[in-house]
């Protein structure tokens, strides 16, 4: 499709000319010199320097917070009424680690049954993706995973930094047609940007999870974890939510809300049972739902698209890509 | 003396003489970092390392080791700076943690460049069996400038900017899991009955949970800023507990939580003469 050559400014006037007609949320830094993915008014406030933003594109999805009903009773009857659709959005400068895991996140909330609210927010969101020209953060692992840093996977437009500018491609039909306002010229022939080189680590095969389910492992793994949200939070795939009501009386909003198997409640059964009730047994389900329950259930697919976030955010240091590599030693070593 | 071979040395006499059943310490982590480890072995303790990128507060983890059903907990020893040691104190005077049970291998500290350590006047731990490593030179308290400002602040001002922290909480709830004080075993933001907050990750929700969390903490917070440090929202969550820190000291003659294994919190104390 088709490609135009932007200087930055006509980049960021295209931004701000799809500011008028979508909610954009672009990689924002604040202060303290961390960068957030937000909504924003003017291209101006992007930060387009980052490599990673602490959190993932999942919140604009698939809210942190969502009321999902609203139920009122009335004299005569009781009315139920789900809220209506957000104003359509653009997601600017998404990398393309984010826009892979919309893949497993898709074949989730897509699937049988289809979830009402993912979907038509998903319907309603174009990705604008920025290539990583170069690796950006030294926890990023996404070929581990079958991404690339370059890979166009679920993006509507891919932006590729190149000198003085960037190189819009259009993927999609929709894509295109975000791009067409767009300034700058067109690039014939087309730009095959140079992907830059990340040696993927190990990602063991379901049979090493299998043999290793039983193993103390997990157990010394959990004795330094703090048992905290983190790593599922701003994770690009972790998807567990809890449904409650909030309201009582006459009003009621039933309330869906982020939830992680990493905490302590999580899995504490109506009778008080708890079958993980250790913060090892926690933590393990966590890397076998990405890697073995999730792959074993929708064709293979992993569901962890290599962000790095986790490794990076977690207190305690526990590394992701060294629980790959130990799982894969550590079932080798087994008879 | 290099620390690491020092802390190596007493981490294996203890284990290999039977005098503890774990040695919870700091190992070398990935990527540069150091992380907890609780060592089990001779063996394990040659993972032991001990230098300034030693953030993490290790009282937390003699939490795994709470006396059960009456018999007495096992007997652990763990490396602690003097944050990390006042934690010890508190815990032990909360009947959390029975003291004659952990061996404390105590590490004079200059600041291992947390927030906390900006304003930290202490050098040595306040308790400890064994001390490794020469005290540095004593130094008077340094003054916590960003309290200062945020104490500056007209209400308005100031609730503008709590605000605006709290709107960026996702409760995750790192703050209070890393927090030795917050041993709970249902944290009242999370209790389903009675039910005190919805389960909204939102501004009234987040701020009522980091509130709740700030008052369970008056005269008990021992300022080693793990809360702020692990906050991935870049919170500055050791603000709020270091304006009642100070609130305490200015009520309760300087009074600063664990520095002595005696000393009850204040409000865990009552005299009569305070019906007057």
């Amino acid at each position: 499709m088709a490609q135009r050559f932007l200087t930055k400014q006509e980049l960021l006037a295209w931004v701000d000319g799809l500011a008028r007609g979508y909610r954009v949320i672009g990689p924002v830094r604040d202060e303290g010199g961390r960068t957030f993915l937000q909504e924003i008014a003017a291209a101006a406030e992007v930060d387009l320097q980052v490599g990673r933003p602490v959190n993932s594109i999942k919140e604009f999805l698939f809210p942190a917070t969502e009321g999902i009903l609203h139920v009122r009773r009335g004299k005569k009857a009781v009315d139920l009424r789900v809220p209506d659709a957000a104003r359509p959005q653009v997601l600017f400068a998404v990398r393309p680690c984010d826009a892979a895991a919309l893949t497993s996140m898709d074949a989730l909330f897509q699937g049988e049954p289809a979830d009402l609210y993912w979907g038509r927010r998903r319907q309603d969101t174009l990705l604008v993706g920025l290539a990583c020209m170069q690796i950006p953060t030294p926890e990023c692992f996404c070929t581990t995973v079958g991404g690339s840093p370059v890979g166009t996977t679920n993006l509507d437009v891919m932006l590729y930094a190149d000198g003085a500018g960037y190189v819009a491609a259009g993927l999609t039909e929709r894509g295109a047609a975000l791009l067409e306002p767009a300034a700058g010229r067109p690039l014939d022939p087309p730009f095959v940007p140079p992907p830059p080189e990340l040696a993927p680590g190990p990602c063991p095969p379901a049979e090493a999870w299998l043999r290793l389910f039983a193993d103390r492992y997990w157990q010394r793994l959990g004795e330094r974890c703090l048992g905290c949200k983190i790593c599922t939070y701003n994770c690009p795939t972790c998807y567990c939510f809890d449904i409650r009501d909030r309201g009582a009386g006459g009003e009621v909003e039933r309330l869906r809300a982020w939830d992680a198997c990493t905490s302590k409640h999580y899995s504490v059964e109506a009778s008080g049972h708890d079958p993980r009730p250790t913060r090892g047994a926690r933590l393990r389900n966590r890397f076998y739902h990405k890697y073995y329950y999730f792959p074993w259930r929708y064709q293979g697919t992993i569901l962890c698209s290599g962000c790095g976030r986790c490794v990076a955010q977690c207190p305690v240091n526990i590394d992701l890509t060294q629980v790959l590599e130990d799982v894969a030693r550590l079932a080798g070593e087994q008879p | 003396m290099n620390l690491t071979t020092e802390i190596r040395r007493i981490a294996q006499e203890l284990l290999e003489s039977g005098k503890v059943t774990r040695v919870i310490g700091y190992e070398e982590g990935q990527r540069g970092a150091v992380r907890p480890l609780v060592a089990a072995t001779p063996e394990e303790c040659g993972r032991l390392v001990l230098d300034e990128r030693c953030v993490h507060n290790l009282a937390l983890y003699l939490l795994d080791f709470k006396p059960q059903d009456n018999s007495p907990p096992p007997a652990v020893a763990v490396v602690l700076k003097p944050c990390d040691a006042r934690a010890l104190n508190v815990l032990s005077l909360e009947h959390q943690v029975e003291r004659s049970q952990v061996y404390v291998i105590g590490v004079p500290c200059d600041g291992v460049g947390k927030e906390a350590c900006v304003a930290c006047p202490d050098r040595v731990p306040p308790t400890y069996d064994v001390l490794v490593g020469e005290p540095p030179a004593e130094r008077p308290a340094p003054t916590d400038d960003r309290l200062a400002r945020l104490e500056a602040m007209a209400p308005a001002e100031r609730r503008a900017f709590w605000a605006a922290q709290f709107e960026r909480c996702i409760r995750c709830y790192a703050c209070r899991q890393v927090c030795p004080m917050c041993y709970c075993e249902v944290c009242i933001a999370e209790k389903l009955d009675p039910s005190w907050e919805s389960i909204a990750i939102a501004p009234a929700e987040n701020e009522f949970y980091h509130v709740l969390r700030a008052y369970h903490l008056i005269g008990r917070c021992i300022e080693c800023g793990e809360c702020e440090r692990v906050c991935p929202m870049g919170i500055p969550v050791l603000a709020y507990n270091r304006f009642l820190v100070a609130e305490a000291a200015r009520t309760f003659d300087g009074f600063r939580a664990g520095m002595d294994n005696e000393t009850l919190a204040p409000f865990m104390t009552f005299h009569k003469e305070e019906l007057e």
